[in-house]
């Protein structure tokens, strides 16, 4: 286990090492002087080079990879070419929300994804399984942006019960904290939800069609405890790499969700860092994404081995 | 001779489909006494893992019908609620498949699954199931049962697995044990080690074994009675060495033809037989074996199903002309 950990943990950073020279790439080949559209419409050439010279980016690339690499790796990604502040200290400010956006969603996702996934594979066939796969159909289908606007013409505008915009700190207390969450985690949750009860349907009927299910109702045990038993102990398997996978794309930041809630998570933060070809903090928006993933990946891959004595041992 | 433990009368299950009602099972009675090895052999396709299933409630109904009578020790099974099936299986009457790799669960440890049935018929739980699991791995010839208890399956091989199903199914002391192709999947040595395991442990516990096979061969060596299944029905019955000696259906003969000499490899098919088992969805009007057989009249037997009738003491023969038997 701890062999298995440590191989999958230098895996994880050669992931990184090779995300970090093609992020560093794409910024520095697309087109676009960020120097330039720094200074906007008060061009000076003395002040442009100062400020290129400031930057390194006067430097050979190779250079310039090294050396925010070598920043990179003690945390310090540079600062934006916006605004001056340093680009960790605006992804740490994104993250609570982002953070809390993420987990609220998948909690709805799984709580809505479990049951009905479950529910609709033991009863395949049924109205029950019909009804969950239409939901889910819609669920996948529905835009985000469209979910969301519908969420607060309803819920904010028509009926005042929650606010339609912003985040409020766990600080502010729980009622605030909570009324600001819920449209947002809504939006995203149950389209994430819907995504992941198809997954779970799908698991749960493979590992139901399984010799070993005959074997355990053979043995005289009921319905319910051959599927919580036998059932679900493997369907647990594919359906921990896609929960990985949503959980993945939530901390990355929702773009769309985050624009119409005016929500203060890194899909806003990236989204203007594009606009503004700030690219030190599209650099550092996109590592942290990607070292989002793996580490998730990694946890999920524990989490495998945990669950798959199959694994454990090999 | 004692009260059978097990009687089957008249067994018929269907399915619905999208092409049409399948006759799978279509009639079949027998008996089964305590300590008693019934077979029965047939090629794949004929109804036999569906008409055991049939015996354990683990057909699921719909899309399965199943109809006529199977008292157990003189009480009808057929009829029960779920919840008192499962008293029944398990308890009463176990059973092991054919594929022991893919029977096991992978993700929960050989003594998981082997104290599962002892809890739920018996009581039994904690260090009580886990001595007895511990005992009856020991039984089937499970080296230091000790440490394979906490094994998983993919630890295990394949002979090891079966052994590990066989002892699940001796658990509960059932009456009945039914062994599906319990050895189709294994190498010959495997085989001939699991089939004399089970013929032992018979003898020891005093069950009765429902040895269910496509393969002639593997009966002669474990068997008393033997039941030709063809197309949802018996063709013939009789003691197995009265089958070998002198059958007298033209299908068990077709079986005993496509037996391999002896030293020669095992064939992965009874091929000899030329043509294809009868499809359930369409059944043939008369004997299901009539357009594969080549002392078909092509008259009564296409027309009529033959009944069983006796043709010898014990024995029994489902054909209009059976083999050997003047007149007919
Ligand atoms: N659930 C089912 N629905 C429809 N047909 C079935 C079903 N299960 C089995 N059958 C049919 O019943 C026939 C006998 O199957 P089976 O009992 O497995 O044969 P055997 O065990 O003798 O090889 C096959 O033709 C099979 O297609
Ligand atoms: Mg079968």
């Amino acid at each position: 286990m701890s062999g298995f950990l440590v191989r999958r943990i230098l895996q994880m950073l050669l992931a990184l090492l090779g995300v970090s020279i093609v992020v560093f790439a794409l910024m520095h080949l697309v087109p676009g002087d960020p120097v330039r559209v720094a200074l906007g419409t008060r061009f000076d050439q003395d002040l442009y080079d100062a400020l290129r010279e400031r930057v390194g980016l006067d430097k050979p690339l190779i250079q310039q990879y090294f050396s925010w690499l070598g920043s990179a790796i003690t945390g310090d990604l540079g600062v934006s070419f916006r605004n001056g502040q340093p680009v960790t200290t605006l992804i740490m400010e994104r993250l609570p929300a982002t953070i809390t956006l993420a987990l609220a969603a998948l909690f709805i996702a799984l709580v809505v994804a479990l049951p009905a996934g479950i529910i609709s594979a033991v009863r395949s066939g049924t109205g029950l399984d019909y009804t969950v796969s239409a939901a889910s159909q819609v669920g996948i289908s529905m835009p985000d942006f469209w979910a969301g606007v519908m969420y607060i013409l309803l819920f904010s505008l028509t009926l005042g019960w929650l606010p339609s915009s912003g985040f409020a700190p766990f600080g502010d207390g729980i009622v605030e904290w909570a009324r600001h969450l819920i449209l947002p985690a809504l939006t995203i949750g149950l389209i994430s939800g819907s995504i992941i009860t198809r997954f779970v349907r799908s698991a749960v009927l493979e590992a139901l069609n399984q010799d070993y299910v005959l074997t355990a109702r053979a043995k005289g045990l009921s319905e319910w405890q051959v599927v919580r038993r036998h059932v679900l102990p493997n369907a647990w398997i594919p359906i921990v790499t896609v929960v990985g996978l949503q959980l993945g794309f939530l901390l990355g930041g929702v773009v769309v969700t985050e624009v119409i809630f005016a929500w203060p998570g890194l899909g806003r933060l990236a989204l203007t860092a594009v606009k503004d070809r700030d690219f030190t903090v599209l650099q550092g928006a996109v590592l942290y994404i990607a070292f989002m993933f793996l580490a998730i990946n990694l946890i999920v891959d524990i989490i495998y081995a945990r669950l798959d004595p199959r694994v454990r041992v090999s | 001779m004692t009260a059978p433990v097990l009687q089957v009368r008249d067994l018929q299950v269907r399915f619905g489909t999208k092409r049409g009602v399948a006759n799978v099972v279509n009639g079949i009675s027998y008996d089964l006494h305590a300590g008693e090895t019934l077979a029965i052999v047939g090629e794949s396709g004929s109804g036999k893992s569906v008409s055991v299933l049939a015996l354990m409630g683990l057909l699921p109904q719909p899309p399965a019908a199943v109809a006529g009578s199977v008292l157990y020790h003189g009480d009808e099974l057929l009829g029960l609620s779920p919840k008192e099936w499962r008293g029944i299986r398990g308890r009463g009457t176990a059973m092991i498949f054919q594929d022991p790799m893919t029977s096991l669960n992978p993700v929960r440890t050989v003594g998981y699954q082997l104290t599962e049935p002892m809890a739920l018929h018996l009581g039994l739980k904690g260090d009580d199931a886990r001595q007895r699991a511990i005992e009856l791995l020991d039984l089937v010839g499970i080296p230091s049962p000790e440490a394979r208890i906490d094994d998983y399956p993919h630890q295990l091989s394949g002979g090891m697995r079966q052994r590990v199903m066989i002892a699940m199914g001796l658990a509960c002391d059932p009456d009945v044990l039914i062994a599906d192709e319990a050895t189709t999947a294994l190498d010959v040595t495997t085989q001939a080690q699991i089939t004399e395991l089970v013929d032992e442990l018979q003898e020891r516990v005093g069950m009765a074994v429902i040895w269910i096979t496509h393969d002639l061969g593997v009966v002669a060596s474990i068997a008393d009675r033997v039941h030709v299944m063809y197309g949802g029905r018996f063709m013939e019955q009789a003691g197995v060495d009265a089958l070998y000696a002198t059958p007298r259906h033209p299908y068990t003969e077709g079986l005993l033809g496509s037996l391999p000499m002896p030293g020669a490899d095992r064939p992965e098919r009874l091929v000899t037989i030329p043509g294809l088992p009868p499809d359930p969805v369409a059944m043939p009007a008369g004997c299901p074996f009539a357009p594969r057989c080549g002392y078909s009249d092509g008259d009564r037997c296409v027309g009529t199903v033959p009944a069983m009738e006796s043709v010898g003491a014990g024995h029994d023969s489902a054909c209009h002309y059976p083999l050997g038997v003047v007149n007919g």
